[in-house]
C-alpha cells in the first residue's frame, strides 16, 4: 500500500484542501492501516499544539518608530515625482550658470571704466575700506585723498 | 472599513493616517509571524519595522494585483530569508541555540492535575523547539498555512513557488514534526 500518498492526503484533509473523493479513499485506507492512523493522530495533535501557541502583544514602541521612520525626510525624497526632482536640479544649474554669466558681464563692464568702480553702480560703497560719512574718510579728505566731496 | 489598496493609494499620495491606519492593521500578524519566524523577539521587532517602511517605499510603485495580505506577507517572507542570509545561520539550528521566545502556549492541553500539567508545558516547549529546528523554507510554510491561516495557493504566491511544491513543504515539515511527537512520547 501506498502510505505516503494517503499521509500526503492526511496533511491536506488537516489544511482543507482535500477533495471529496479523496476524502472517502482516506478514510478507507486509515481503517485498515494503524501507522496511518497513528500519523493520523501525531499530524493533528501537532497541529492543536501549533494552534496553541500565543499571539504575542506587539511592542509599543514599534508603531512610534515607524512613524518616525516614514514622516518628512522620507516623504520629500518619495513622493516628489522623478519629473519634478529633475525639473528642480536642471533649474538650479541653469540659475547657477546665469549668476556667474551676469557677474562675468558685470565685472567686465565696470572694471573697464576710470569714472565709477563696481562697488559704486552696485550702492555697495559702504562696504569700501573708508565708506563716505566714515572717521577713516574724514581723515582722509582732511589729508586731501577721501572720497567725500 | 476602508480598503487596503486604497490605504496604500492614499498613503502614496502623503497620507499619513492612512498609512498608519495599515500598519495598525498588520503589526500583530507581521510581528507574530516574524517572532515565530526569526531568531529573537529583537529580531522580530527590527523585521516588523524594516518591513512597515518597505511597504511605504513601495506605495507609489504598488499595483492591485494580488490580495494585500499576500503581498504584504511576500515583503516579510523576502525580508526573513535576507535576515537568515544576513545572519549566515545553518539551514538547521541546534536545540541548544534556541531561545524560546514567541513560544508561549496561552493554556496547556492538559489541566486536571500538576504530573499532567508538567508533562503538557513540557511537551509544548519541545514542540516550539521543534517547530524552530524546521529548514526555514518549512518553517516559513507552516506558520503561513497554520499561524496565519492562508491557502496553498496564497502560500506559492508569497513563497514564489508552485501549489503542488507548497503541499509537499507543508507535508515534510508536519512528518518531521509528528516524528518529533512521537520521539517525546517514547
Amino acid at each position: 500500500m501506498d502510505c505516503e500518498r494517503f499521509r500526503r492526503m492526511i496533511s491536506k484533509k488537516l489544511d482543507g484542501e482535500l477533495s471529496r473523493d479523496d476524502e472517502l479513499l482516506l478514510s478507507k485506507h486509515l481503517e485498515v492501516c494503524p501507522d496511518c492512523s497513528r500519523f493520523f493522530a501525531l499530524t493533528e495533535q501537532s497541529n492543536e499544539l501549533y494552534r496553541g501557541m500565543a499571539e504575542v502583544e506587539v511592542p509599543g514602541t514599534i508603531l512610534p518608530a515607524i512613524i518616525a521612520e516614514t514622516t518628512a525626510k522620507e516623504r520629500t525624497n518619495v513622493f516628489l515625482p522623478r519629473w519634478l526632482k529633475v525639473a528642480v536640479a536642471a533649474a538650479s544649474i541653469v540659475t547657477v550658470l546665469a549668476g556667474i554669466d551676469i557677474g562675468k558681464r558685470l565685472v567686465d563692464t565696470y572694471t573697464s571704466s576710470d569714472q565709477v568702480t563696481l562697488q559704486e553702480t552696485l550702492g555697495l560703497d559702504y562696504l569700501s575700506e573708508n565708506p563716505p560719512g566714515s572717521l577713516g574718510n574724514a581723515l582722509l579728505a582732511s589729508s586731501g585723498g577721501g572720497q567725500d566731496e | 472599513m476602508q480598503d487596503d489598496a486604497e490605504l496604500m493609494h492614499l498613503t502614496a499620495s502623503g497620507d499619513e493616517s492612512a498609512f498608519r491606519t495599515l500598519v495598525e492593521r498588520y503589526q500583530g500578524e507581521i510581528y507574530n509571524f516574524f517572532l515565530r519566524t526569526a531568531d529573537s523577539e529583537d529580531d522580530a521587532a527590527d523585521l516588523t519595522q524594516r518591513l512597515f517602511i518597505k511597504l511605504f517605499r513601495s506605495a507609489r510603485g504598488y499595483r492591485k494585483s494580488s490580495s494585500f495580505r499576500t503581498f504584504i506577507f511576500s515583503i516579510a517572507r523576502n525580508l526573513l530569508i535576507d535576515h537568515y542570509r544576513q545572519k549566515n545561520r545553518a539551514d538547521v539550528v541546534s536545540i541548544d541555540e534556541i531561545s524560546d521566545g514567541g513560544g508561549e502556549f496561552e493554556h496547556g492541553l492538559h489541566d486536571d492535575g500538576p504530573m499532567e500539567m508538567i508533562e503538557a508545558l513540557e511537551l509544548n516547549e519541545a514542540f516550539v523547539k521543534a517547530v524552530r529546528t524546521l529548514p526555514d523554507e518549512w518553517r516559513i510554510a507552516m506558520e503561513l498555512r497554520v499561524g496565519r491561516q492562508m491557502s496553498y495557493k496564497e502560500i506559492a504566491s508569497v513563497m514564489g513557488r508552485s501549489v503542488s511544491s507548497v503541499e509537499t513543504i507543508i507535508f515534510r515539515a508536519r512528518e518531521r514534526l509528528a516524528e518529533e511527537l512521537k520521539r517525546f512520547r517514547e
